[in-house]
Protein backbone atom coordinates (compact mmCIF):
# COMPACT_ATOMS: atom_id res chain seq x y z
CA UNK A 1 0.00 0.00 0.00
CA UNK A 2 1.31 3.21 -0.75
CA UNK A 3 2.34 5.59 2.08
CA UNK A 4 0.25 8.75 3.71
CA UNK A 5 2.75 10.38 2.38
CA UNK A 6 2.74 9.90 -1.32
CA UNK A 7 -0.97 9.94 -1.04
CA UNK A 8 -0.88 13.02 0.27
CA UNK A 9 0.91 13.72 -2.45
CA UNK A 10 -1.53 12.71 -5.10
CA UNK A 11 -4.71 14.64 -3.67
CA UNK A 12 -2.77 18.02 -4.00
CA UNK A 13 -2.39 17.20 -7.51
CA UNK A 14 -5.51 16.66 -7.84
CA UNK A 15 -6.77 19.42 -6.43
CA UNK A 16 -4.81 21.42 -8.55
CA UNK A 17 -6.26 20.12 -11.45
CA UNK A 18 -9.51 20.00 -10.62
CA UNK A 19 -9.02 23.66 -9.78
CA UNK A 20 -7.67 24.20 -13.60
CA UNK A 21 -10.73 22.12 -15.33
CA UNK A 22 -13.13 24.13 -13.10
CA UNK A 23 -11.84 27.27 -13.92
CA UNK A 24 -12.13 26.77 -17.80
CA UNK A 25 -15.13 25.21 -17.44
CA UNK A 26 -16.52 28.49 -16.18
CA UNK A 27 -14.69 30.45 -18.81
CA UNK A 28 -16.43 28.04 -21.53
CA UNK A 29 -19.58 28.50 -20.00
CA UNK A 30 -19.66 32.11 -20.27
CA UNK A 31 -18.30 32.54 -23.92
CA UNK A 32 -20.73 29.74 -24.62
CA UNK A 33 -23.46 31.97 -23.33
CA UNK A 34 -22.09 34.77 -25.62
CA UNK A 35 -21.83 32.95 -28.87
CA UNK A 36 -25.21 31.58 -28.17
CA UNK A 37 -26.83 34.80 -27.91
CA UNK A 38 -25.12 35.62 -31.42
CA UNK A 39 -26.32 32.87 -33.03
CA UNK A 40 -29.99 33.55 -32.05
CA UNK A 41 -29.32 37.16 -33.37
CA UNK A 42 -28.27 35.95 -36.65
CA UNK A 43 -31.19 33.79 -37.39
CA UNK A 44 -33.66 36.47 -37.92
CA UNK A 45 -31.37 38.50 -40.28
CA UNK A 46 -30.52 35.30 -41.91
CA UNK A 47 -34.46 34.37 -42.33
CA UNK A 48 -34.95 38.09 -43.98
CA UNK A 49 -32.20 37.18 -46.87
CA UNK A 50 -34.05 34.20 -47.56
CA UNK A 51 -37.28 35.80 -48.09
CA UNK A 52 -35.71 38.68 -50.34
CA UNK A 53 -33.87 36.09 -52.26
CA UNK A 54 -37.08 34.38 -52.75
CA UNK A 55 -39.22 37.68 -54.06
CA UNK A 56 -36.45 38.75 -56.08
CA UNK A 57 -35.23 35.84 -57.71
CA UNK A 58 -37.65 34.43 -60.62
CA UNK A 59 -37.27 30.87 -61.68
CA UNK A 60 -35.54 32.46 -64.69
CA UNK A 61 -32.87 34.36 -63.08
CA UNK A 62 -29.44 32.72 -63.83
CA UNK A 63 -27.16 35.15 -61.49
CA UNK A 64 -23.74 33.19 -61.66
CA UNK A 65 -23.87 32.90 -57.81
CA UNK A 66 -27.32 30.91 -58.21
CA UNK A 67 -27.00 28.95 -61.38
CA UNK A 68 -25.55 25.46 -61.34
CA UNK A 69 -22.61 24.96 -63.11
CA UNK A 70 -22.90 22.03 -65.90
CA UNK A 71 -20.16 20.10 -65.57
CA UNK A 72 -18.52 20.28 -61.55
CA UNK A 73 -14.88 19.29 -62.13
CA UNK A 74 -13.21 20.74 -58.76
CA UNK A 75 -14.92 21.41 -55.23
CA UNK A 76 -14.06 22.78 -52.09
CA UNK A 77 -14.73 22.26 -48.21
CA UNK A 78 -14.48 25.13 -46.07
CA UNK A 79 -13.96 23.39 -43.05
CA UNK A 80 -14.62 25.10 -39.65
CA UNK A 81 -12.59 23.57 -36.17
CA UNK A 82 -11.31 24.71 -33.34
CA UNK A 83 -7.78 26.05 -32.68
CA UNK A 84 -7.46 24.10 -29.17
CA UNK A 85 -8.28 20.60 -27.94
CA UNK A 86 -9.65 19.80 -24.49
CA UNK A 87 -13.36 19.68 -25.61
CA UNK A 88 -14.11 16.35 -25.63
CA UNK A 89 -15.19 14.46 -28.96
CA UNK A 90 -15.68 17.76 -30.62
CA UNK A 91 -12.49 17.32 -33.38
CA UNK A 92 -12.60 13.63 -33.80
CA UNK A 93 -16.29 13.88 -34.40
CA UNK A 94 -15.63 16.29 -37.32
CA UNK A 95 -12.67 15.06 -38.58
CA UNK A 96 -14.77 11.39 -38.55
CA UNK A 97 -17.35 13.23 -40.47
CA UNK A 98 -14.71 14.96 -43.15
CA UNK A 99 -13.13 11.63 -43.88
CA UNK A 100 -16.69 10.05 -44.98
CA UNK A 101 -17.26 12.95 -47.23
CA UNK A 102 -14.07 12.56 -48.77
CA UNK A 103 -14.35 9.35 -49.16
CA UNK A 104 -17.38 9.53 -50.88
CA UNK A 105 -16.60 12.12 -53.34
CA UNK A 106 -15.56 11.50 -57.15
CA UNK A 107 -14.37 15.17 -57.99
CA UNK A 108 -11.15 16.38 -57.62
CA UNK A 109 -11.09 18.21 -54.38
CA UNK A 110 -9.70 20.94 -52.27
CA UNK A 111 -9.99 21.89 -48.49
CA UNK A 112 -10.27 25.54 -46.64
CA UNK A 113 -9.14 25.08 -43.39
CA UNK A 114 -10.15 26.73 -39.70
CA UNK A 115 -8.44 26.03 -37.00
CA UNK A 116 -5.09 24.28 -36.30
CA UNK A 117 -6.72 20.62 -35.43
CA UNK A 118 -8.31 20.46 -38.48
CA UNK A 119 -4.84 21.77 -40.31
CA UNK A 120 -3.13 18.99 -38.20
CA UNK A 121 -5.55 16.44 -38.79
CA UNK A 122 -5.41 16.87 -43.00
CA UNK A 123 -1.66 16.89 -42.80
CA UNK A 124 -1.98 13.63 -41.42
CA UNK A 125 -4.25 12.09 -43.52
CA UNK A 126 -2.75 14.03 -46.37
CA UNK A 127 -5.46 16.05 -47.62
CA UNK A 128 -4.77 18.58 -50.08
CA UNK A 129 -5.45 22.25 -47.84
CA UNK A 130 -5.52 25.10 -50.37
CA UNK A 131 -5.87 27.63 -47.53
CA UNK A 132 -6.09 27.85 -43.88
CA UNK A 133 -6.77 30.38 -41.39
CA UNK A 134 -5.70 29.88 -37.37
CA UNK A 135 -6.35 31.79 -34.68
CA UNK A 136 -9.44 33.21 -35.27
CA UNK A 137 -10.26 33.91 -31.55
CA UNK A 138 -13.50 32.73 -29.40
CA UNK A 139 -15.90 35.28 -30.61
CA UNK A 140 -15.05 35.59 -34.37
CA UNK A 141 -16.74 39.10 -35.68
CA UNK A 142 -18.81 39.84 -38.98
CA UNK A 143 -15.58 41.11 -40.50
CA UNK A 144 -13.75 37.97 -40.21
CA UNK A 145 -16.87 36.14 -41.94
CA UNK A 146 -16.74 38.46 -44.79
CA UNK A 147 -13.20 38.32 -45.55
CA UNK A 148 -13.30 34.30 -45.82
CA UNK A 149 -16.52 34.97 -47.65
CA UNK A 150 -14.82 37.10 -49.80
CA UNK A 151 -11.94 34.68 -50.67
CA UNK A 152 -14.64 31.85 -51.09
CA UNK A 153 -16.30 33.92 -53.77
CA UNK A 154 -13.69 34.94 -55.81
CA UNK A 155 -12.40 31.73 -55.64
CA UNK A 156 -15.71 30.66 -57.23
CA UNK A 157 -15.72 33.57 -59.63
CA UNK A 158 -12.40 32.87 -60.78
CA UNK A 159 -13.36 28.94 -61.67
CA UNK A 160 -11.20 27.59 -59.37
CA UNK A 161 -14.23 25.69 -57.98
CA UNK A 162 -17.91 24.63 -59.03
CA UNK A 163 -18.73 24.19 -55.65
CA UNK A 164 -18.24 25.26 -52.43
CA UNK A 165 -19.38 23.47 -49.14
CA UNK A 166 -19.07 24.26 -45.45
CA UNK A 167 -18.32 21.66 -43.03
CA UNK A 168 -18.99 22.81 -39.57
CA UNK A 169 -20.33 21.71 -36.41
CA UNK A 170 -24.89 22.42 -35.75
CA UNK A 171 -25.26 23.17 -31.97
CA UNK A 172 -28.12 22.36 -30.75
CA UNK A 173 -27.52 22.38 -26.99
CA UNK A 174 -24.34 22.60 -24.54
CA UNK A 175 -24.64 18.30 -24.66
CA UNK A 176 -25.14 17.77 -28.38
CA UNK A 177 -23.04 19.10 -31.39
CA UNK A 178 -23.84 17.36 -34.75
CA UNK A 179 -21.26 17.58 -37.88
CA UNK A 180 -23.38 19.15 -40.92
CA UNK A 181 -22.48 20.16 -44.27
CA UNK A 182 -23.64 22.50 -46.36
CA UNK A 183 -23.72 24.10 -49.76
CA UNK A 184 -22.45 27.82 -49.63
CA UNK A 185 -21.97 28.02 -53.82
CA UNK A 186 -23.99 28.42 -55.86
CA UNK A 187 -26.58 29.63 -53.51
CA UNK A 188 -29.47 26.74 -52.19
CA UNK A 189 -32.89 28.51 -53.16
CA UNK A 190 -34.56 29.07 -50.05
CA UNK A 191 -37.35 26.42 -49.48
CA UNK A 192 -40.58 28.11 -50.22
CA UNK A 193 -42.78 27.54 -47.03
CA UNK A 194 -46.65 28.00 -46.28
CA UNK A 195 -45.63 31.31 -44.28
CA UNK A 196 -43.34 33.27 -47.25
CA UNK A 197 -45.23 31.88 -50.11
CA UNK A 198 -47.76 34.92 -49.55
CA UNK A 199 -44.40 36.87 -49.44
CA UNK A 200 -44.20 36.41 -53.46
CA UNK A 201 -47.93 37.93 -54.07
CA UNK A 202 -46.73 41.66 -52.80
CA UNK A 203 -45.86 43.73 -55.69
CA UNK A 204 -42.56 45.52 -54.73
CA UNK A 205 -41.13 48.36 -56.95
CA UNK A 206 -37.87 46.90 -57.76
CA UNK A 207 -35.29 49.23 -57.49
CA UNK A 208 -32.90 49.90 -59.56
CA UNK A 209 -33.52 46.45 -60.99
CA UNK A 210 -33.93 42.33 -59.55
CA UNK A 211 -30.54 41.18 -61.27
CA UNK A 212 -28.71 44.38 -59.65
CA UNK A 213 -30.35 43.64 -56.22
CA UNK A 214 -29.32 39.69 -56.40
CA UNK A 215 -25.57 41.09 -57.16
CA UNK A 216 -25.82 43.19 -53.73
CA UNK A 217 -27.39 40.71 -51.81
CA UNK A 218 -26.15 37.29 -52.62
CA UNK A 219 -23.16 38.32 -51.63
CA UNK A 220 -24.24 39.27 -48.44
CA UNK A 221 -25.97 36.23 -48.43
CA UNK A 222 -22.97 34.12 -48.40
CA UNK A 223 -21.53 36.61 -45.88
CA UNK A 224 -23.89 35.73 -43.30
CA UNK A 225 -23.96 31.56 -44.03
CA UNK A 226 -20.27 31.62 -43.38
CA UNK A 227 -20.89 34.19 -40.60
CA UNK A 228 -23.80 31.93 -38.81
CA UNK A 229 -21.48 28.49 -39.64
CA UNK A 230 -18.81 30.44 -38.00
CA UNK A 231 -20.46 30.63 -35.09
CA UNK A 232 -22.47 28.06 -34.90
CA UNK A 233 -18.98 26.06 -34.67
CA UNK A 234 -17.50 28.50 -32.26
CA UNK A 235 -20.88 27.74 -29.75
CA UNK A 236 -20.77 24.22 -30.35
CA UNK A 237 -16.92 24.44 -29.82
CA UNK A 238 -17.52 26.34 -26.32
CA UNK A 239 -20.38 23.63 -25.47
CA UNK A 240 -18.54 20.38 -25.80
CA UNK A 241 -15.71 21.75 -23.89
CA UNK A 242 -17.72 23.21 -20.90
CA UNK A 243 -19.42 19.32 -20.76
CA UNK A 244 -15.86 17.71 -20.97
CA UNK A 245 -14.47 20.19 -18.34
CA UNK A 246 -17.24 19.73 -15.96
CA UNK A 247 -17.01 15.83 -16.15
CA UNK A 248 -13.76 16.08 -15.61
CA UNK A 249 -14.21 17.93 -12.80
CA UNK A 250 -16.62 15.47 -11.29
CA UNK A 251 -14.14 13.25 -11.93
CA UNK A 252 -11.43 14.75 -10.01
CA UNK A 253 -13.69 14.97 -6.59
CA UNK A 254 -14.38 11.22 -7.06
CA UNK A 255 -11.02 10.46 -7.56
CA UNK A 256 -10.32 12.88 -4.15
CA UNK A 257 -12.69 11.16 -2.47
CA UNK A 258 -11.34 7.80 -3.24
CA UNK A 259 -8.39 9.21 -2.56
CA UNK A 260 -9.05 10.93 0.96
CA UNK A 261 -10.26 7.36 1.97
CA UNK A 262 -7.62 5.15 1.14
CA UNK A 263 -5.25 8.20 3.28
CA UNK A 264 -7.22 7.52 6.39
CA UNK A 265 -7.10 3.88 5.86
CA UNK A 266 -3.37 4.01 5.76
CA UNK A 267 -3.21 6.44 8.67
CA UNK A 268 -5.08 4.29 10.84
CA UNK A 269 -3.24 1.16 9.02
CA UNK A 270 0.11 3.09 10.71
CA UNK A 271 -1.40 4.25 14.06
CA UNK A 272 -2.77 0.44 14.23
CA UNK A 273 0.48 -1.55 13.67
CA UNK A 274 2.31 1.32 16.03
CA UNK A 275 -0.19 0.49 19.04
CA UNK A 276 0.51 -3.22 18.43
CA UNK A 277 4.57 -2.95 18.41
CA UNK A 278 4.05 -0.78 21.56
CA UNK A 279 1.53 -3.38 23.30
CA UNK A 280 3.83 -6.23 22.04
CA UNK A 281 7.02 -4.66 23.33
CA UNK A 282 5.29 -4.26 26.53
CA UNK A 283 3.77 -7.80 26.70
CA UNK A 284 7.87 -8.61 26.27
CA UNK A 285 8.78 -6.67 29.65
CA UNK A 286 6.56 -8.51 31.59
CA UNK B 1 -49.57 61.47 -34.81
CA UNK B 2 -51.22 58.98 -36.23
CA UNK B 3 -49.51 57.80 -39.74
CA UNK B 4 -46.36 56.57 -38.24
CA UNK B 5 -43.94 54.06 -40.33
CA UNK B 6 -41.91 51.42 -38.50
CA UNK B 7 -38.42 51.57 -39.03
CA UNK B 8 -35.80 48.91 -38.61
CA UNK B 9 -32.23 48.51 -39.02
CA UNK B 10 -30.49 45.33 -38.14
CA UNK B 11 -27.20 44.28 -38.81
CA UNK B 12 -26.20 40.20 -38.37
CA UNK B 13 -24.79 40.98 -35.07
CA UNK B 14 -27.76 42.45 -33.72
CA UNK B 15 -30.79 45.20 -33.78
CA UNK B 16 -29.23 48.40 -34.01
CA UNK B 17 -32.61 50.37 -33.91
CA UNK B 18 -35.74 50.00 -33.90
CA UNK B 19 -38.38 53.21 -33.76
CA UNK B 20 -41.67 54.52 -35.28
CA UNK B 21 -41.05 57.59 -37.33
CA UNK B 22 -42.60 60.14 -39.27
CA UNK B 23 -40.43 59.90 -42.29
CA UNK B 24 -37.15 59.07 -43.11
CA UNK B 25 -34.85 59.61 -45.78
CA UNK B 26 -32.02 56.73 -46.81
CA UNK B 27 -29.42 56.69 -49.27
CA UNK B 28 -30.23 54.33 -52.03
CA UNK B 29 -27.96 53.44 -54.99
CA UNK B 30 -30.12 55.62 -57.10
CA UNK B 31 -29.49 58.62 -54.98
CA UNK B 32 -31.14 59.60 -51.61
CA UNK B 33 -35.07 58.42 -51.24
CA UNK B 34 -37.76 59.70 -48.76
CA UNK B 35 -40.27 57.77 -47.57
CA UNK B 36 -43.49 58.66 -46.20
CA UNK B 37 -46.14 56.87 -44.68
CA UNK B 38 -48.23 54.81 -46.90
CA UNK B 39 -45.24 54.19 -49.63
CA UNK B 40 -45.98 51.73 -51.72
CA UNK B 41 -43.97 48.35 -51.63
CA UNK B 42 -40.38 48.45 -51.90
CA UNK B 43 -37.19 46.55 -52.57
CA UNK B 44 -33.95 48.34 -52.99
CA UNK B 45 -30.14 48.45 -52.40
CA UNK B 46 -28.45 50.77 -50.13
CA UNK B 47 -25.33 52.31 -50.72
CA UNK B 48 -22.92 53.32 -47.52
CA UNK B 49 -24.68 56.41 -46.16
CA UNK B 50 -26.76 58.15 -43.88
CA UNK B 51 -29.87 57.71 -42.55
CA UNK B 52 -31.97 60.47 -41.43
CA UNK B 53 -35.45 59.82 -39.63
CA UNK B 54 -38.04 62.50 -38.51
CA UNK B 55 -39.49 61.62 -35.48
CA UNK B 56 -41.52 64.43 -32.86
CA UNK B 57 -40.54 67.05 -35.02
CA UNK B 58 -36.73 66.06 -34.47
CA UNK B 59 -33.74 64.45 -36.60
CA UNK B 60 -31.72 61.51 -35.88
CA UNK B 61 -29.18 60.13 -37.79
CA UNK B 62 -27.54 56.58 -38.85
CA UNK B 63 -24.48 55.86 -40.45
CA UNK B 64 -25.04 52.61 -42.49
CA UNK B 65 -22.94 50.36 -44.85
CA UNK B 66 -23.48 48.46 -47.90
CA UNK B 67 -27.04 46.19 -47.37
CA UNK B 68 -30.81 46.66 -48.56
CA UNK B 69 -34.34 48.06 -47.75
CA UNK B 70 -37.43 45.88 -47.57
CA UNK B 71 -40.29 48.39 -47.35
CA UNK B 72 -44.13 47.09 -46.96
CA UNK B 73 -47.43 48.01 -44.88
CA UNK B 74 -45.38 50.56 -43.17
CA UNK B 75 -42.71 48.67 -41.69
CA UNK B 76 -39.54 49.50 -43.16
CA UNK B 77 -37.19 47.03 -42.57
CA UNK B 78 -32.52 47.62 -43.32
CA UNK B 79 -30.09 44.98 -43.32
CA UNK B 80 -26.94 46.33 -43.99
CA UNK B 81 -23.72 44.85 -42.06
CA UNK B 82 -23.03 47.73 -40.25
CA UNK B 83 -25.00 50.75 -38.62
CA UNK B 84 -23.59 53.06 -36.06
CA UNK B 85 -26.02 55.64 -34.15
CA UNK B 86 -24.44 58.77 -33.87
CA UNK B 87 -23.14 58.25 -30.38
CA UNK B 88 -21.43 54.90 -31.29
CA UNK B 89 -19.60 56.50 -33.47
CA UNK B 90 -15.68 57.27 -32.77
CA UNK B 91 -14.64 60.43 -34.91
CA UNK B 92 -11.14 59.95 -34.68
CA UNK B 93 -11.08 56.34 -36.16
CA UNK B 94 -13.38 57.13 -39.36
CA UNK B 95 -11.15 60.21 -39.92
CA UNK B 96 -7.92 57.80 -40.07
CA UNK B 97 -10.18 55.70 -42.14
CA UNK B 98 -10.98 57.84 -44.26
CA UNK B 99 -7.38 59.38 -45.08
CA UNK B 100 -6.19 55.98 -45.46
CA UNK B 101 -8.55 55.03 -48.16
CA UNK B 102 -7.69 58.19 -49.45
CA UNK B 103 -4.17 57.58 -49.65
CA UNK B 104 -4.61 54.29 -50.80
CA UNK B 105 -7.41 55.69 -53.66
CA UNK B 106 -4.18 57.78 -55.12
CA UNK B 107 -2.04 55.36 -54.90
CA UNK B 108 -1.57 53.86 -58.64
CA UNK B 109 0.17 50.69 -58.20
CA UNK B 110 -1.18 47.80 -59.38
CA UNK B 111 -1.87 45.20 -56.14
CA UNK B 112 -5.15 47.79 -54.51
CA UNK B 113 -7.82 46.74 -55.02
CA UNK B 114 -9.54 50.56 -55.79
CA UNK B 115 -13.27 48.86 -55.65
CA UNK B 116 -12.38 48.08 -51.70
CA UNK B 117 -10.76 51.61 -51.15
CA UNK B 118 -13.56 52.94 -52.32
CA UNK B 119 -16.45 51.44 -50.47
CA UNK B 120 -13.76 52.25 -46.99
CA UNK B 121 -13.53 55.75 -48.07
CA UNK B 122 -17.35 55.68 -48.43
CA UNK B 123 -17.97 53.99 -45.24
CA UNK B 124 -16.03 56.53 -43.46
CA UNK B 125 -17.61 59.85 -45.07
CA UNK B 126 -20.95 58.57 -44.10
CA UNK B 127 -19.86 57.89 -40.30
CA UNK B 128 -18.10 61.40 -40.18
CA UNK B 129 -21.14 63.02 -41.77
CA UNK B 130 -23.93 61.42 -39.33
CA UNK B 131 -21.73 63.00 -36.27
CA UNK B 132 -21.77 66.45 -38.02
Amino acid sequence: MASARDIKRRIKSVKSTQQITKAMKMVSASKLRKSQSTVQSIRPFAHKIEDVILSVSSAESEHAFLRNRDKVTRVCYLVIGSDRGLCGGFNSNLHRFLDHILAAETHDYDIAVIGRKVKDHCARMGYPVSFNYTCIGDNPGFYQAQELARIMRTAFERGDYDEIYVVYSEFKSAMSQTPRVKRLLPVQRPERTEENSQLKDIDYIFEPDRNQILDTILPQYIDIMVYSSLQEAKASEHGARMTTMSSATDNASDMISKLTLSLNRARQAAITTEISEIVGGAAALS
Amino acid sequence: MADLIRLEVVTPEKEVFSTMVESFVFPSVMGNTGVLYNHAPLLTVLEPGVITYKKDNTEGKLAVSNGFLELKNNVAEILVSSAELPEEIDTARAEAAAERARERLHDKSKDIDHARAEAALKRALARLKAVQ
